[in-house]
C-alpha cells in the first residue's frame, strides 16, 4: 500500500511498531531516536499517554532524498498494546508497508505474544493487507531480563515461518537498531520491485539503510549502552 | 497535495501527509513575525519550500541583509523563516538571536499542531468505527431481541395451547373416574339384583311345571265327575263350584301371567347384564 505520487515524487512508506502491553515499542523508538542522526529524522512525537501507556501512537519520522530527486518518509508508528485500544491498532495499522512485531521474552508473557500476534493477523486482514505479502520482522525484546524463554525455543518455534527473527533490549539499548534495518531492508526490496528505487531513482539498498541508520557519533557504536 | 492521481486513491484514515500550510496558520505566525520587527528587523516572513512567501511582515528594503533558520515538517524541509535587517552591522549575534527564537517557536507550534492534529484523527477514527461497532451491535441485538419477542409471544401460546390440552386431558379423566365409579357402583348393583332375580326366574319355572301338573289333575278329576260312576247331585255340585270360582278363566289366564313373569324376570336378568362392567354399554362411559 505504498504512498506514490509521481508528479510530486514523493513517496511515504509506514511501518508500525506492533506487539502485546508493554513489550517495549515506544522504548525501541525511543532508543532509535536516541542513537540516530538527527539528519533527516524527524522528533519522536509522543502521543498523549496515560501512566506512561501508549493510547494512541508514536511517531518517529525520516526523510530522505534518492539521488533522482524523490523524496522519501519513512514513518515509523507504535501502536497501543493493551486489549482494550483495538480501534486505534486498526487505525495505525491501516496502509502499513511493513511491520516489526515485538515480543516480550518473559516466560508469563507467551500467552500474551501469540495473543497480540493473531491480533495481528487479524487486524491485517480486516484493514485489507496480506501478511504473507507484509515485510514483516519479530524483536524478542527484554533479553536483560532473567526468566525468559531460551533462544533456541524461540527459534524451534518462529524458525518454520521464516520470518526474520531479532533478539533485543531496549532498555540496554541493543538489538534495536538490527530490527530496524531488517525491516528496512525487506521493506526496500518490495519496494524496488515495484518502484524500483535502484535502478530508476539510483537509490540501492545499502545506501537506503545507511541513511536511515546512521548512528550520532561515536559514543553509540557500542553494543550496550549501560 | 493532490493525493487521487497516478497510483490510485490515498486516502488515509489517520497520518495523512501534511503540509506546511496544513500545519500552521497565520494567526499563529503573525504575531511572532510582527513581534520580530517590533524588536526593529526590516522585515520577517515565511517561506514554503520552493521559496514562494506564505507569510511577511515588514518591508525589506531595497539593499538587505538576509538570515534564513529552516522549518520542518517530521525531518523534511518544508520552509524557512527569513529576517532582514538594514545595515550589515545589523546581522550578528542579536539577529541570529531573534531567528532562533522564531525558529524555535514556529517549528514548536508546527509540532504541536501535527501532534494535536494527529490525536484528533486518531480520536475520530476510533470514535467513528466505535460507534458504527455500536450501530452494528445494537442493530443485532435489536434482531435478536426481536426473535426471542416472537418466541416469547409464541411460547405464551404454546403454553396457552399445552394447558387447554392439559385441562382436557385433565377433565377427560375425571369423567372415566366419575364413569369408572358408576360402573363399579352399576356392577354392585346388579350383582345384587341378579341373586334374588335367579332364583325368582327359577322358581317361577318350577311353579309352572307344578300348575302344569295340578292342572292335568284337576282335568283327570273332571273327566272322572262327568262320568257314570259319579252320583248326578255330586255332578252338579261340582260344576256349580267350578262355575263359582271362575275356573274356566283362571285355567285361561294362569299359563299367560306365569309367561308374562318369566317374561319381566328375563328382562330384567338382561338389562342388569347389560350394567356389568365388560358388557357392551361400557364403551359408551
Amino acid at each position: 500500500m505504498i504512498e506514490y505520487d509521481e508528479v510530486e515524487k514523493r513517496m511515504v512508506l509506514k511501518l508500525v511498531y506492533y506487539g502485546p502491553a508493554l513489550s517495549g515499542k515506544t522504548t525501541n523508538l525511543l532508543r532509535l531516536h536516541d542513537f540516530l542522526e538527527t539528519e533527516g529524522r524527524g522528533d519522536l512525537m509522543v502521543l498523549d499517554t496515560k501512566d506512561d501507556r501508549t493510547i494512541f501512537f508514536d511517531l518517529l519520522p525520516f526523510f530522505l532524498e534518492a539521488p533522482s530527486g524523490l523524496k522519501i518518509k519513512v514513518k515509523v508508528y507504535t501502536v497501543p498494546g493493551q486489549v482494550r485500544h483495538d480501534a486505534t491498532r486498526k487505525a495505525v495499522l491501516q496502509r502499513a508497508d511493513g511491520v516489526a512485531f515485538i515480543a516480550d521474552s518473559q516466560l508469563a508473557e507467551s500467552t500474551n505474544n501469540f495473543g497480540s500476534f493473531d491480533n495481528l493477523e487479524k487486524n491485517l486482514s480486516l484493514v485489507g493487507l496480506d501478511i504473507d505479502e507484509m515485510p514483516l520482522v519479530i524483536q524478542f525484546n527484554k533479553r536483560d531480563l532473567h526468566e525468559i524463554i531460551p533462544e533456541a525455543d524461540i527459534k524451534r518455534v518462529w524458525s518454520p515461518t521464516g520470518i526474520a527473527l531479532f533478539m533485543a533490549s531496549a532498555l540496554e539499548g541493543w538489538g534495536v537498531a538490527e530490527t530496524f534495518g531488517g525491516l528496512l531492508g525487506r521493506t526496500y526490496d518490495r519496494v524496488d520491485k515495484r518502484f524500483s528505487l535502484s535502478r530508476e531513482h539510483g537509490l540501492d539498498r545499502q545506501t537506503f539503510l545507511e541513511k536511515l541508520t546512521r548512528r550520532a557519533g561515536e559514543a553509540v557504536t557500542g553494543k550496550r549502552l549501560r | 497535495m493532490n493525493k487521487e492521481h497516478r497510483s490510485g486513491n490515498f486516502s488515509y484514515v489517520v497520518g495523512a501527509e501534511k503540509g506546511l500550510r496544513d500545519l500552521l496558520a497565520g494567526a499563529e505566525t503573525m504575531p511572532l513575525l510582527e513581534g520580530a520587527v517590533e524588536a526593529g528587523v526590516l522585515s520577517a516572513a515565511i517561506t514554503d519550500s520552493k521559496g514562494g512567501v506564505v507569510w511577511s511582515a515588514g518591508c525589506p528594503g531595497e539593499k538587505t541583509y538576509a538570515e534564513t533558520a529552516p522549518i520542518s515538517v517530521e525531518g523534511e524541509l518544508v520552509g524557512r523563516i527569513m529576517v532582514t535587517v538594514g545595515t550589515e552591522a545589523e546581522v550578528g549575534s542579536y539577529l541570529k538571536g531573534l531567528l532562533h527564537i522564531l525558529s524555535v517557536a514556529t517549528n514548536m507550534i508546527i509540532r504541536a499542531n501535527l501532534k494535536r492534529v494527529l490525536t484528533t484523527e486518531t480520536h475520530a477514527t476510533v470514535v467513528n468505527r466505535s460507534y458504527e461497532e455500536l450501530v452494528e451491535t445494537n442493530r443485532r441485538l435489536t434482531v435478536s431481541e426481536g426473535k426471542y419477542r416472537e418466541l416469547a409471544a409464541t411460547l405464551e401460546k404454546k403454553v396457552e395451547e399445552r394447558t387447554g390440552e392439559l385441562k382436557r386431558a385433565q377433565e377427560g379423566m375425571l369423567r372415566r373416574e366419575k364413569m369408572a365409579s358408576i360402573g363399579q357402583l352399576a356392577a354392585g348393583l346388579a350383582h345384587e339384583i341378579n341373586n334374588p332375580m335367579g332364583y325368582v326366574s327359577s322358581n317361577i319355572r318350577t311353579l309352572k311345571k307344578y300348575v302344569w301338573r295340578m292342572g292335568t289333575i284337576v282335568d283327570f278329576y273332571r273327566s272322572l265327575i262327568e262320568g257314570p260312576a259319579v252320583h248326578d247331585a255330586i255332578r252338579l255340585q261340582a260344576r256349580e263350584k267350578w262355575k263359582e270360582l271362575k275356573l274356566d278363566v283362571v285355567s285361561g289366564d294362569m299359563n299367560d301371567l306365569i309367561d308374562q313373569c318369566l317374561d319381566g324376570s328375563d328382562r330384567v336378568r338382561k338389562i342388569v347384564s347389560d350394567l356389568r362392567p365388560g358388557a357392551k354399554s361400557r364403551g359408551s362411559f
